[in-house]
Protein backbone atom coordinates (compact mmCIF):
# COMPACT_ATOMS: atom_id res chain seq x y z
CA UNK A 1 0.00 0.00 0.00
CA UNK A 2 1.26 3.43 -0.92
CA UNK A 3 2.14 5.90 1.77
CA UNK A 4 -1.09 7.48 2.96
CA UNK A 5 -1.37 10.26 5.48
CA UNK A 6 -4.26 9.25 7.70
CA UNK A 7 -6.08 12.53 7.87
CA UNK A 8 -9.72 13.37 7.52
CA UNK A 9 -9.01 15.42 4.37
CA UNK A 10 -7.25 12.44 2.87
CA UNK A 11 -10.28 10.30 3.78
CA UNK A 12 -12.58 12.70 1.99
CA UNK A 13 -10.27 12.79 -1.05
CA UNK A 14 -10.15 8.99 -1.17
CA UNK A 15 -13.94 8.77 -0.91
CA UNK A 16 -14.26 11.22 -3.80
CA UNK A 17 -11.76 9.12 -5.76
CA UNK A 18 -13.80 5.97 -5.13
CA UNK A 19 -16.97 7.66 -6.34
CA UNK A 20 -15.15 8.81 -9.47
CA UNK A 21 -13.63 5.36 -10.06
CA UNK A 22 -17.02 3.68 -9.62
CA UNK A 23 -18.60 6.09 -12.07
CA UNK A 24 -15.71 5.49 -14.49
CA UNK A 25 -16.05 1.71 -14.18
CA UNK A 26 -19.78 1.96 -14.75
CA UNK A 27 -19.24 4.10 -17.82
CA UNK A 28 -16.57 1.76 -19.16
CA UNK A 29 -18.88 -1.21 -18.60
CA UNK A 30 -21.56 0.57 -20.65
CA UNK A 31 -19.01 1.35 -23.34
CA UNK A 32 -17.92 -2.27 -23.40
CA UNK A 33 -21.52 -3.41 -23.74
CA UNK A 34 -22.10 -1.05 -26.68
CA UNK A 35 -18.85 -2.14 -28.34
CA UNK A 36 -19.71 -5.81 -27.87
CA UNK A 37 -23.17 -5.24 -29.30
CA UNK A 38 -21.64 -3.45 -32.31
CA UNK A 39 -19.00 -6.18 -32.63
CA UNK A 40 -21.58 -8.98 -32.66
CA UNK A 41 -23.76 -7.14 -35.18
CA UNK A 42 -20.76 -6.60 -37.46
CA UNK A 43 -19.57 -10.18 -36.93
CA UNK A 44 -22.86 -11.61 -38.17
CA UNK A 45 -22.58 -9.73 -41.49
CA UNK A 46 -18.85 -10.29 -41.70
CA UNK A 47 -19.07 -14.09 -41.39
CA UNK A 48 -21.50 -14.41 -44.26
CA UNK A 49 -19.59 -11.89 -46.38
CA UNK A 50 -16.27 -13.61 -45.72
CA UNK A 51 -17.75 -17.01 -46.64
CA UNK A 52 -19.01 -15.54 -49.89
CA UNK A 53 -15.62 -14.00 -50.58
CA UNK A 54 -13.80 -17.21 -49.76
CA UNK A 55 -15.87 -19.22 -52.23
CA UNK A 56 -15.45 -16.43 -54.82
CA UNK A 57 -11.66 -16.55 -54.35
CA UNK A 58 -11.60 -20.34 -54.75
CA UNK A 59 -13.64 -20.13 -57.96
CA UNK A 60 -11.53 -17.23 -59.29
CA UNK A 61 -8.28 -19.07 -58.65
CA UNK A 62 -9.60 -22.22 -60.31
CA UNK A 63 -10.58 -20.19 -63.39
CA UNK A 64 -7.23 -18.45 -63.42
CA UNK A 65 -5.30 -21.70 -63.20
CA UNK A 66 -7.29 -23.18 -66.09
CA UNK A 67 -6.71 -20.03 -68.13
CA UNK A 68 -2.97 -20.09 -67.36
CA UNK A 69 -2.76 -23.75 -68.33
CA UNK A 70 -4.67 -23.49 -71.63
CA UNK A 71 -4.24 -19.90 -72.81
CA UNK A 72 -0.80 -19.33 -71.33
CA UNK A 73 0.63 -16.54 -69.22
CA UNK A 74 1.46 -14.43 -72.27
CA UNK A 75 -2.20 -14.15 -73.35
CA UNK A 76 -3.27 -13.45 -69.78
CA UNK A 77 -0.60 -10.74 -69.37
CA UNK A 78 -1.69 -9.10 -72.60
CA UNK A 79 -5.40 -9.19 -71.75
CA UNK A 80 -4.69 -8.04 -68.20
CA UNK A 81 -3.03 -4.90 -69.56
CA UNK A 82 -6.18 -4.12 -71.54
CA UNK A 83 -8.59 -4.77 -68.73
CA UNK A 84 -6.85 -2.81 -65.95
CA UNK A 85 -9.04 -0.27 -64.17
CA UNK A 86 -8.54 1.80 -61.05
CA UNK A 87 -10.73 0.95 -58.06
CA UNK A 88 -11.86 4.16 -56.37
CA UNK A 89 -12.95 4.01 -52.76
CA UNK A 90 -14.08 6.76 -50.40
CA UNK A 91 -12.84 6.40 -46.84
CA UNK A 92 -14.99 7.85 -44.06
CA UNK A 93 -14.07 7.88 -40.37
CA UNK A 94 -16.72 6.83 -37.85
CA UNK A 95 -16.46 7.13 -34.09
CA UNK A 96 -18.07 4.41 -31.96
CA UNK A 97 -17.54 5.33 -28.29
CA UNK A 98 -14.01 6.50 -28.99
CA UNK A 99 -13.20 3.62 -31.33
CA UNK A 100 -12.27 5.23 -34.60
CA UNK A 101 -13.25 2.94 -37.52
CA UNK A 102 -13.04 3.53 -41.23
CA UNK A 103 -16.04 2.96 -43.45
CA UNK A 104 -15.41 2.37 -47.15
CA UNK A 105 -17.78 3.55 -49.82
CA UNK A 106 -17.24 2.60 -53.44
CA UNK A 107 -19.29 2.61 -56.61
CA UNK A 108 -17.25 -0.34 -57.89
CA UNK A 109 -19.23 -3.09 -59.56
CA UNK A 110 -18.47 -6.12 -61.70
CA UNK A 111 -18.23 -4.88 -65.27
CA UNK A 112 -20.03 -6.46 -68.16
CA UNK A 113 -17.59 -8.36 -70.39
CA UNK A 114 -17.75 -5.80 -73.20
CA UNK A 115 -16.51 -3.10 -70.84
CA UNK A 116 -13.32 -4.98 -70.00
CA UNK A 117 -11.34 -3.68 -72.97
CA UNK A 118 -11.09 -6.84 -75.04
CA UNK A 119 -13.26 -8.70 -77.46
CA UNK A 120 -14.39 -12.33 -77.42
CA UNK A 121 -13.01 -12.65 -80.97
CA UNK A 122 -9.51 -12.68 -79.53
CA UNK A 123 -10.04 -13.70 -75.92
CA UNK A 124 -11.37 -17.03 -74.69
CA UNK A 125 -14.36 -17.46 -72.38
CA UNK A 126 -11.91 -18.93 -69.83
CA UNK A 127 -10.06 -15.63 -69.51
CA UNK A 128 -13.31 -13.67 -69.47
CA UNK A 129 -14.62 -15.98 -66.74
CA UNK A 130 -11.43 -15.54 -64.67
CA UNK A 131 -11.61 -11.74 -65.13
CA UNK A 132 -15.28 -11.68 -64.08
CA UNK A 133 -14.63 -13.85 -61.05
CA UNK A 134 -11.71 -11.74 -59.89
CA UNK A 135 -13.86 -8.62 -60.26
CA UNK A 136 -16.37 -10.34 -57.96
CA UNK A 137 -13.54 -10.96 -55.49
CA UNK A 138 -12.68 -7.24 -55.56
CA UNK A 139 -16.35 -6.41 -55.04
CA UNK A 140 -16.45 -8.71 -51.98
CA UNK A 141 -13.10 -7.39 -50.72
CA UNK A 142 -14.40 -3.82 -50.76
CA UNK A 143 -17.10 -4.92 -48.30
CA UNK A 144 -15.11 -7.44 -46.29
CA UNK A 145 -11.91 -5.41 -45.77
CA UNK A 146 -13.54 -2.48 -43.88
CA UNK A 147 -15.70 -4.92 -41.91
CA UNK A 148 -12.59 -6.85 -40.91
CA UNK A 149 -10.84 -3.60 -40.00
CA UNK A 150 -13.88 -2.49 -37.98
CA UNK A 151 -13.97 -5.82 -36.12
CA UNK A 152 -10.26 -5.61 -35.36
CA UNK A 153 -10.61 -2.04 -34.03
CA UNK A 154 -13.71 -2.95 -31.99
CA UNK A 155 -12.04 -6.06 -30.60
CA UNK A 156 -8.99 -4.03 -29.60
CA UNK A 157 -11.21 -1.43 -27.92
CA UNK A 158 -13.23 -4.12 -26.13
CA UNK A 159 -9.97 -5.62 -24.85
CA UNK A 160 -8.68 -2.20 -23.82
CA UNK A 161 -11.96 -1.28 -22.10
CA UNK A 162 -12.10 -4.63 -20.30
CA UNK A 163 -8.52 -4.09 -19.09
CA UNK A 164 -9.51 -0.65 -17.82
CA UNK A 165 -12.65 -1.96 -16.10
CA UNK A 166 -10.58 -4.71 -14.53
CA UNK A 167 -7.92 -2.25 -13.45
CA UNK A 168 -10.57 -0.09 -11.81
CA UNK A 169 -12.50 -2.94 -10.23
CA UNK A 170 -9.69 -5.27 -9.28
CA UNK A 171 -6.91 -2.87 -8.41
CA UNK A 172 -7.82 0.78 -7.95
CA UNK A 173 -11.09 0.41 -6.08
CA UNK A 174 -9.85 -2.27 -3.63
CA UNK A 175 -6.71 -0.25 -3.07
CA UNK A 176 -8.71 2.92 -2.38
CA UNK A 177 -11.05 1.00 -0.10
CA UNK A 178 -8.06 -0.41 1.72
CA UNK A 179 -6.62 3.05 2.10
CA UNK A 180 -9.97 4.36 3.43
CA UNK A 181 -10.11 1.47 5.85
CA UNK A 182 -6.60 2.27 6.98
CA UNK A 183 -7.34 5.98 7.35
CA UNK A 184 -10.58 5.26 9.15
CA UNK A 185 -8.87 2.78 11.46
CA UNK A 186 -6.11 5.22 12.16
CA UNK A 187 -8.56 8.05 12.70
CA UNK A 188 -10.70 5.82 14.94
CA UNK A 189 -7.64 4.78 16.85
CA UNK A 190 -6.62 8.34 17.16
CA UNK A 191 -10.11 9.27 18.30
CA UNK A 192 -10.13 6.49 20.85
CA UNK A 193 -6.77 7.61 22.12
CA UNK A 194 -8.02 11.17 22.30
CA UNK A 195 -11.12 10.05 24.13
CA UNK A 196 -9.04 7.94 26.46
CA UNK A 197 -6.62 10.81 27.05
CA UNK A 198 -9.48 13.23 27.61
CA UNK A 199 -11.16 10.79 29.95
CA UNK A 200 -7.94 10.40 31.90
CA UNK A 201 -7.54 14.12 32.04
CA UNK A 202 -11.12 14.50 33.15
CA UNK A 203 -10.71 11.81 35.74
CA UNK A 204 -7.56 13.44 36.90
CA UNK A 205 -9.25 16.77 37.02
CA UNK A 206 -12.23 15.42 38.88
CA UNK A 207 -9.99 13.64 41.33
CA UNK A 208 -7.99 16.75 41.85
CA UNK A 209 -11.13 18.71 42.50
CA UNK A 210 -12.58 16.25 44.99
CA UNK A 211 -9.35 15.38 46.79
CA UNK A 212 -7.81 18.31 48.70
CA UNK A 213 -4.47 19.25 47.56
CA UNK A 214 -1.99 18.00 50.04
CA UNK A 215 -0.06 21.13 49.53
CA UNK A 216 -3.15 23.20 50.25
CA UNK A 217 -3.91 21.29 53.47
CA UNK A 218 -4.63 23.57 56.35
CA UNK A 219 -1.47 24.15 58.22
CA UNK A 220 -1.09 22.93 61.73
CA UNK A 221 -0.85 25.47 64.44
CA UNK A 222 2.44 27.05 64.76
CA UNK A 223 3.11 26.44 61.03
CA UNK A 224 2.71 29.10 58.46
CA UNK A 225 2.14 28.59 54.80
CA UNK A 226 4.87 29.84 52.56
CA UNK B 1 10.63 -33.62 -107.87
CA UNK B 2 8.04 -31.66 -105.93
CA UNK B 3 8.89 -28.71 -103.67
CA UNK B 4 7.39 -30.69 -100.82
CA UNK B 5 9.38 -33.92 -101.08
CA UNK B 6 12.41 -32.90 -99.05
CA UNK B 7 10.41 -30.69 -96.64
CA UNK B 8 7.82 -33.39 -95.96
CA UNK B 9 10.46 -36.09 -95.51
CA UNK B 10 12.25 -33.97 -92.92
CA UNK B 11 8.99 -33.08 -91.19
CA UNK B 12 7.90 -36.70 -91.06
CA UNK B 13 11.21 -37.41 -89.33
CA UNK B 14 10.52 -34.61 -86.83
CA UNK B 15 6.97 -35.89 -86.41
CA UNK B 16 8.23 -39.22 -85.09
CA UNK B 17 9.71 -37.35 -82.13
CA UNK B 18 6.32 -36.03 -80.98
CA UNK B 19 5.01 -37.35 -77.67
CA UNK B 20 2.39 -40.08 -77.72
CA UNK B 21 -0.59 -41.01 -75.52
CA UNK B 22 1.51 -43.38 -73.42
CA UNK B 23 3.74 -40.44 -72.39
CA UNK B 24 0.75 -38.34 -71.29
CA UNK B 25 -0.77 -41.25 -69.36
CA UNK B 26 2.50 -41.84 -67.49
CA UNK B 27 2.69 -38.18 -66.52
CA UNK B 28 -1.00 -38.09 -65.56
CA UNK B 29 -0.39 -41.03 -63.22
CA UNK B 30 2.49 -39.23 -61.48
CA UNK B 31 2.10 -37.06 -58.38
CA UNK B 32 4.42 -34.13 -59.09
CA UNK B 33 6.18 -32.26 -61.89
CA UNK B 34 9.46 -34.14 -61.32
CA UNK B 35 8.61 -37.13 -63.59
CA UNK B 36 7.46 -34.69 -66.30
CA UNK B 37 10.76 -32.78 -66.12
CA UNK B 38 12.79 -36.00 -66.14
CA UNK B 39 10.84 -37.36 -69.11
CA UNK B 40 11.20 -34.09 -71.04
CA UNK B 41 14.93 -33.86 -70.31
CA UNK B 42 15.42 -37.17 -72.09
CA UNK B 43 13.30 -36.09 -75.08
CA UNK B 44 13.79 -33.54 -77.88
CA UNK B 45 12.95 -30.86 -75.29
CA UNK B 46 16.14 -31.72 -73.36
CA UNK B 47 18.54 -28.99 -74.59
CA UNK B 48 15.96 -26.18 -74.30
CA UNK B 49 14.81 -27.37 -70.91
CA UNK B 50 18.35 -27.67 -69.55
CA UNK B 51 19.01 -24.05 -70.56
CA UNK B 52 15.77 -22.89 -68.98
CA UNK B 53 16.34 -24.84 -65.76
CA UNK B 54 19.79 -23.37 -65.18
CA UNK B 55 18.34 -20.67 -62.93
CA UNK B 56 15.61 -22.64 -61.13
CA UNK B 57 13.11 -25.47 -61.58
CA UNK B 58 9.95 -23.35 -61.35
CA UNK B 59 6.94 -23.91 -63.61
CA UNK B 60 7.69 -20.59 -65.33
CA UNK B 61 11.23 -21.77 -66.18
CA UNK B 62 9.97 -25.09 -67.53
CA UNK B 63 7.36 -23.27 -69.62
CA UNK B 64 10.08 -20.96 -70.93
CA UNK B 65 12.01 -24.02 -72.09
CA UNK B 66 8.92 -25.51 -73.77
CA UNK B 67 8.20 -22.22 -75.52
CA UNK B 68 11.76 -21.90 -76.78
CA UNK B 69 11.56 -25.43 -78.17
CA UNK B 70 8.28 -24.61 -79.95
CA UNK B 71 9.63 -21.39 -81.47
CA UNK B 72 12.85 -23.07 -82.62
CA UNK B 73 10.89 -25.97 -84.13
CA UNK B 74 8.67 -23.55 -86.06
CA UNK B 75 11.76 -21.66 -87.19
CA UNK B 76 13.27 -24.92 -88.40
CA UNK B 77 10.12 -25.71 -90.40
CA UNK B 78 10.26 -22.24 -91.97
CA UNK B 79 13.95 -22.66 -92.79
CA UNK B 80 13.38 -26.04 -94.42
CA UNK B 81 10.48 -24.83 -96.55
CA UNK B 82 11.07 -23.90 -100.20
CA UNK B 83 9.33 -20.71 -101.53
CA UNK B 84 5.78 -22.01 -102.21
CA UNK B 85 5.29 -23.94 -98.96
CA UNK B 86 7.07 -21.08 -97.17
CA UNK B 87 4.47 -18.60 -98.48
CA UNK B 88 1.59 -20.87 -97.42
CA UNK B 89 3.11 -21.54 -94.02
CA UNK B 90 3.51 -17.82 -93.45
CA UNK B 91 -0.27 -17.43 -93.81
CA UNK B 92 -0.76 -19.67 -90.78
CA UNK B 93 2.12 -18.07 -88.87
CA UNK B 94 0.73 -14.56 -89.44
CA UNK B 95 -2.15 -15.52 -87.11
CA UNK B 96 0.30 -15.42 -84.18
CA UNK B 97 1.80 -12.21 -85.58
CA UNK B 98 -1.54 -10.42 -85.60
CA UNK B 99 -2.23 -11.58 -82.04
CA UNK B 100 1.20 -10.28 -80.98
CA UNK B 101 0.56 -6.95 -82.69
CA UNK B 102 -2.73 -6.69 -80.78
CA UNK B 103 -0.89 -7.49 -77.53
CA UNK B 104 1.58 -4.68 -78.27
CA UNK B 105 -1.24 -2.25 -79.10
CA UNK B 106 -3.01 -3.19 -75.84
CA UNK B 107 0.22 -2.54 -73.97
CA UNK B 108 0.63 0.85 -75.68
CA UNK B 109 -2.98 1.82 -74.89
CA UNK B 110 -2.52 0.82 -71.24
CA UNK B 111 0.79 2.71 -71.00
CA UNK B 112 2.79 -0.39 -70.03
CA UNK B 113 6.57 -0.47 -69.92
CA UNK B 114 8.13 -2.29 -72.89
CA UNK B 115 9.33 -5.17 -70.70
CA UNK B 116 5.79 -5.63 -69.33
CA UNK B 117 4.31 -5.59 -72.83
CA UNK B 118 6.84 -8.23 -73.91
CA UNK B 119 5.46 -10.68 -71.33
CA UNK B 120 2.23 -10.66 -73.37
CA UNK B 121 3.68 -11.74 -76.71
CA UNK B 122 4.13 -15.26 -78.05
CA UNK B 123 6.72 -15.11 -80.82
CA UNK B 124 5.64 -18.26 -82.66
CA UNK B 125 4.88 -16.43 -85.89
CA UNK B 126 6.99 -14.78 -88.55
CA UNK B 127 7.87 -11.92 -86.21
CA UNK B 128 10.55 -13.21 -83.88
CA UNK B 129 11.83 -11.94 -80.52
CA UNK B 130 13.99 -9.22 -82.07
CA UNK B 131 11.23 -7.79 -84.28
CA UNK B 132 8.73 -7.84 -81.44
CA UNK B 133 11.17 -6.07 -79.13
CA UNK B 134 11.60 -3.41 -81.82
CA UNK B 135 7.84 -3.01 -82.13
CA UNK B 136 7.37 -2.79 -78.38
CA UNK B 137 9.99 -0.04 -78.22
CA UNK B 138 8.00 2.12 -80.69
CA UNK B 139 6.21 5.16 -79.24
CA UNK B 140 2.66 4.50 -80.35
CA UNK B 141 0.39 2.29 -82.44
CA UNK B 142 0.99 4.31 -85.59
CA UNK B 143 4.75 3.90 -85.21
CA UNK B 144 4.24 0.14 -84.73
CA UNK B 145 2.36 -0.10 -88.03
CA UNK B 146 4.95 2.11 -89.75
CA UNK B 147 7.70 -0.26 -88.60
CA UNK B 148 5.71 -3.22 -89.93
CA UNK B 149 5.33 -1.42 -93.28
CA UNK B 150 9.08 -0.92 -93.40
CA UNK B 151 9.55 -4.68 -92.91
CA UNK B 152 7.12 -5.44 -95.79
CA UNK B 153 4.58 -6.97 -93.43
CA UNK B 154 1.42 -7.71 -95.43
CA UNK B 155 -1.89 -5.82 -95.08
CA UNK B 156 -0.27 -2.88 -93.25
CA UNK B 157 -2.16 -0.45 -95.51
CA UNK B 158 -5.47 -1.73 -94.11
CA UNK B 159 -4.10 -1.79 -90.54
CA UNK B 160 -2.96 1.81 -90.90
CA UNK B 161 -6.43 2.81 -92.06
CA UNK B 162 -8.04 1.14 -89.03
CA UNK B 163 -5.58 2.81 -86.64
CA UNK B 164 -6.40 6.19 -88.22
CA UNK B 165 -10.13 5.57 -87.71
CA UNK B 166 -9.71 4.43 -84.07
CA UNK B 167 -7.26 6.88 -82.57
CA UNK B 168 -6.21 5.32 -79.29
CA UNK B 169 -9.34 5.10 -77.11
CA UNK B 170 -8.47 2.57 -74.44
CA UNK B 171 -11.83 0.82 -74.31
CA UNK B 172 -12.24 0.68 -78.06
CA UNK B 173 -12.19 -3.05 -78.79
CA UNK B 174 -13.35 -2.63 -82.38
CA UNK B 175 -9.72 -2.17 -83.45
CA UNK B 176 -9.10 -5.80 -82.38
CA UNK B 177 -12.08 -7.04 -84.40
CA UNK B 178 -10.97 -5.01 -87.41
CA UNK B 179 -7.44 -6.39 -87.22
CA UNK B 180 -8.79 -9.95 -87.16
CA UNK B 181 -11.13 -9.11 -90.05
CA UNK B 182 -8.18 -7.78 -92.09
CA UNK B 183 -6.05 -10.83 -91.30
CA UNK B 184 -8.73 -13.35 -92.32
CA UNK B 185 -9.59 -11.44 -95.49
CA UNK B 186 -5.91 -11.35 -96.46
CA UNK B 187 -5.38 -15.04 -95.60
CA UNK B 188 -8.41 -16.21 -97.62
CA UNK B 189 -7.47 -13.96 -100.56
CA UNK B 190 -4.05 -15.56 -100.68
CA UNK B 191 -5.28 -19.15 -100.76
CA UNK B 192 -6.56 -20.52 -104.02
CA UNK B 193 -9.60 -22.77 -104.02
CA UNK B 194 -8.38 -24.62 -107.10
CA UNK B 195 -5.18 -26.05 -105.59
CA UNK B 196 -5.97 -29.06 -103.37
CA UNK B 197 -3.40 -28.27 -100.68
CA UNK B 198 -4.24 -24.58 -100.59
CA UNK B 199 -7.92 -25.41 -100.48
CA UNK B 200 -7.31 -27.62 -97.44
CA UNK B 201 -5.43 -24.82 -95.69
CA UNK B 202 -8.13 -22.36 -96.75
CA UNK B 203 -10.79 -24.55 -95.16
CA UNK B 204 -8.74 -24.75 -92.01
CA UNK B 205 -8.29 -20.96 -91.84
CA UNK B 206 -12.05 -20.65 -92.34
CA UNK B 207 -12.50 -23.05 -89.42
CA UNK B 208 -10.33 -20.80 -87.24
CA UNK B 209 -12.46 -17.86 -88.36
CA UNK B 210 -15.59 -19.82 -87.45
CA UNK B 211 -14.18 -20.41 -83.98
CA UNK B 212 -13.54 -16.65 -83.50
CA UNK B 213 -17.09 -15.84 -84.71
CA UNK B 214 -18.61 -18.57 -82.56
CA UNK B 215 -16.77 -17.35 -79.45
CA UNK B 216 -18.28 -13.97 -80.07
CA UNK B 217 -21.90 -15.02 -80.68
CA UNK B 218 -21.90 -17.62 -77.90
CA UNK B 219 -20.52 -15.01 -75.53
CA UNK B 220 -23.43 -12.72 -76.54
CA UNK B 221 -25.89 -15.54 -75.75
CA UNK B 222 -24.25 -16.19 -72.37
CA UNK B 223 -24.58 -12.47 -71.56
CA UNK B 224 -28.29 -12.63 -72.44
CA UNK B 225 -28.69 -15.60 -70.10
CA UNK B 226 -27.52 -13.51 -67.15
CA UNK B 227 -29.90 -10.70 -68.04
CA UNK B 228 -27.49 -8.37 -69.81
CA UNK B 229 -28.08 -6.84 -73.20
CA UNK B 230 -24.85 -7.21 -75.17
CA UNK B 231 -24.04 -5.14 -78.25
CA UNK B 232 -24.94 -6.73 -81.55
CA UNK B 233 -22.22 -9.02 -82.93
CA UNK B 234 -21.04 -8.48 -86.49
CA UNK B 235 -19.40 -11.74 -87.52
CA UNK B 236 -16.31 -11.64 -89.69
CA UNK B 237 -17.32 -12.91 -93.14
CA UNK B 238 -15.59 -15.78 -94.90
CA UNK B 239 -16.09 -18.66 -92.48
CA UNK B 240 -17.61 -22.07 -93.20
CA UNK B 241 -20.56 -21.33 -90.94
CA UNK B 242 -22.86 -18.89 -92.70
CA UNK B 243 -23.68 -15.46 -91.31
CA UNK B 244 -27.32 -16.57 -91.19
CA UNK B 245 -26.51 -19.50 -88.90
CA UNK B 246 -24.38 -17.26 -86.71
CA UNK B 247 -27.23 -14.80 -86.52
CA UNK B 248 -29.65 -17.62 -85.53
CA UNK B 249 -27.22 -18.69 -82.81
CA UNK B 250 -26.93 -15.12 -81.57
CA UNK B 251 -30.70 -14.82 -81.35
CA UNK B 252 -31.07 -17.95 -79.19
CA UNK B 253 -32.26 -17.34 -75.68
CA UNK B 254 -30.04 -19.97 -74.06
CA UNK B 255 -26.70 -21.63 -74.67
CA UNK B 256 -28.40 -25.03 -75.02
CA UNK B 257 -30.52 -23.71 -77.88
CA UNK B 258 -27.48 -22.20 -79.57
CA UNK B 259 -25.63 -25.52 -79.27
CA UNK B 260 -28.58 -27.24 -80.92
CA UNK B 261 -28.26 -24.90 -83.89
CA UNK B 262 -24.49 -25.29 -83.91
CA UNK B 263 -24.89 -29.08 -83.93
CA UNK B 264 -26.26 -28.74 -87.47
CA UNK B 265 -22.77 -27.68 -88.59
CA UNK B 266 -19.44 -29.51 -88.66
CA UNK B 267 -19.11 -28.73 -84.94
CA UNK B 268 -21.65 -31.48 -84.24
CA UNK B 269 -18.98 -33.85 -82.88
CA UNK B 270 -17.62 -31.17 -80.55
CA UNK B 271 -21.12 -30.46 -79.24
CA UNK B 272 -21.78 -34.19 -78.74
CA UNK B 273 -18.49 -34.56 -76.85
CA UNK B 274 -18.96 -31.51 -74.69
CA UNK B 275 -22.67 -31.26 -73.96
CA UNK B 276 -22.60 -33.48 -70.85
CA UNK B 277 -19.63 -31.71 -69.32
CA UNK B 278 -21.26 -28.40 -70.16
CA UNK B 279 -24.52 -29.58 -68.59
CA UNK B 280 -22.71 -30.31 -65.33
CA UNK B 281 -20.72 -27.06 -65.23
CA UNK B 282 -23.11 -24.67 -67.06
CA UNK B 283 -20.09 -22.63 -68.15
CA UNK B 284 -19.41 -21.40 -71.67
CA UNK B 285 -15.66 -21.84 -71.11
CA UNK B 286 -16.18 -25.62 -70.88
CA UNK B 287 -17.89 -25.91 -74.26
CA UNK B 288 -15.48 -23.44 -75.84
CA UNK B 289 -12.60 -25.83 -75.09
CA UNK B 290 -14.40 -28.60 -77.03
CA UNK B 291 -14.90 -26.23 -79.97
CA UNK B 292 -11.21 -25.29 -79.85
CA UNK B 293 -10.25 -28.96 -79.79
CA UNK B 294 -12.35 -29.49 -82.91
CA UNK B 295 -10.27 -26.88 -84.77
CA UNK B 296 -6.98 -28.18 -83.35
CA UNK B 297 -7.97 -31.69 -84.40
CA UNK B 298 -8.81 -30.48 -87.91
CA UNK B 299 -5.35 -28.86 -88.08
CA UNK B 300 -3.66 -32.02 -86.85
CA UNK B 301 -5.59 -34.15 -89.37
CA UNK B 302 -4.11 -32.17 -92.25
CA UNK B 303 -0.90 -34.14 -91.68
CA UNK B 304 -2.58 -37.23 -93.12
CA UNK B 305 -5.16 -35.50 -95.36
CA UNK B 306 -2.53 -34.09 -97.74
CA UNK B 307 0.55 -36.32 -97.37
CA UNK B 308 2.31 -34.95 -100.45
CA UNK B 309 1.58 -31.24 -100.04
CA UNK B 310 1.24 -28.41 -97.57
CA UNK B 311 -0.91 -30.58 -95.28
CA UNK B 312 2.21 -32.24 -93.79
CA UNK B 313 3.95 -29.07 -92.52
CA UNK B 314 0.67 -27.42 -91.47
CA UNK B 315 -0.48 -30.62 -89.74
CA UNK B 316 2.90 -30.89 -88.03
CA UNK B 317 2.72 -27.28 -86.83
CA UNK B 318 -0.67 -27.95 -85.26
CA UNK B 319 0.46 -31.23 -83.73
CA UNK B 320 3.54 -29.57 -82.26
CA UNK B 321 1.47 -26.63 -80.98
CA UNK B 322 -1.07 -29.05 -79.49
CA UNK B 323 1.77 -30.95 -77.82
CA UNK B 324 3.06 -27.69 -76.34
CA UNK B 325 -0.44 -26.88 -75.04
CA UNK B 326 -0.78 -30.39 -73.57
CA UNK B 327 2.58 -30.11 -71.81
CA UNK B 328 1.64 -26.70 -70.44
CA UNK B 329 -1.67 -28.07 -69.15
CA UNK B 330 0.13 -31.05 -67.57
CA UNK B 331 2.80 -28.85 -66.05
CA UNK B 332 0.34 -26.42 -64.51
CA UNK B 333 -2.03 -29.18 -63.40
CA UNK B 334 0.77 -31.10 -61.69
CA UNK B 335 2.14 -28.02 -59.96
CA UNK B 336 -1.34 -26.99 -58.75
CA UNK B 337 -2.28 -30.56 -57.76
CA UNK B 338 -5.24 -30.80 -60.13
CA UNK B 339 -6.77 -34.29 -60.25
CA UNK B 340 -5.84 -36.45 -63.25
CA UNK B 341 -9.44 -36.92 -64.59
CA UNK B 342 -9.99 -33.14 -64.72
CA UNK B 343 -6.63 -32.67 -66.44
CA UNK B 344 -7.38 -35.45 -68.94
CA UNK B 345 -10.53 -33.59 -70.03
CA UNK B 346 -8.47 -30.54 -70.99
CA UNK B 347 -5.90 -32.47 -72.99
CA UNK B 348 -6.27 -33.31 -76.63
CA UNK B 349 -4.12 -36.26 -77.65
CA UNK B 350 -3.62 -36.89 -81.34
CA UNK B 351 -3.83 -40.57 -82.14
CA UNK B 352 -1.25 -42.22 -84.40
CA UNK B 353 1.77 -40.33 -83.10
CA UNK B 354 4.88 -42.29 -82.34
CA UNK B 355 3.93 -45.21 -84.58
Amino acid sequence: MEQVSPTRTELLTRRAQIRLAEQGAEMLRSKREVLIREFLKELKDFSSQRDKMRSAVVKAIQSLLTAIAIDGTETLCSVASATRQPVTVELKKQNIWGASVINVKSDYSVRPSEARGYTPYTVSARIDEAAGRFEQVIDHAIHVAPAEHKLAVLAEHIRKTSRRVNALEQRLLPSLREQIRFIRNTLDQREREDTFRLKRLKRKKTRSMTEPDPENKPVASGQTQM
Amino acid sequence: MSEYDYLNARIKGMHSGLLDREFYEQILASESTAPLIDALLSSSYGPHLRDALERNRSSASIERGLRRNLFDTFEKVRTLAPPTPRRLLSIQFRKWDIENILAIIRGKAAGLLPEDTLTGVFPAGELGDVELEELVAEDNTKAVIDALTAWSFPFTFELKKVVREHPGQRDDTSIEVEFMRIFYAWALDNLSVRDQGQSLLRDHIRGQLDLANLKSVLWAVSQKEIGRRPDAVFPIPGGRITTRTLSRIEQSSSLEMSFEILAESYFRRAIDRGILTFGEARRLAVMERFLEIEIIEAGCKMFRADPLGIGVPIGYIWRKYNEFMNLRILLRSKSFGKPAPATREELFVVEGIGN
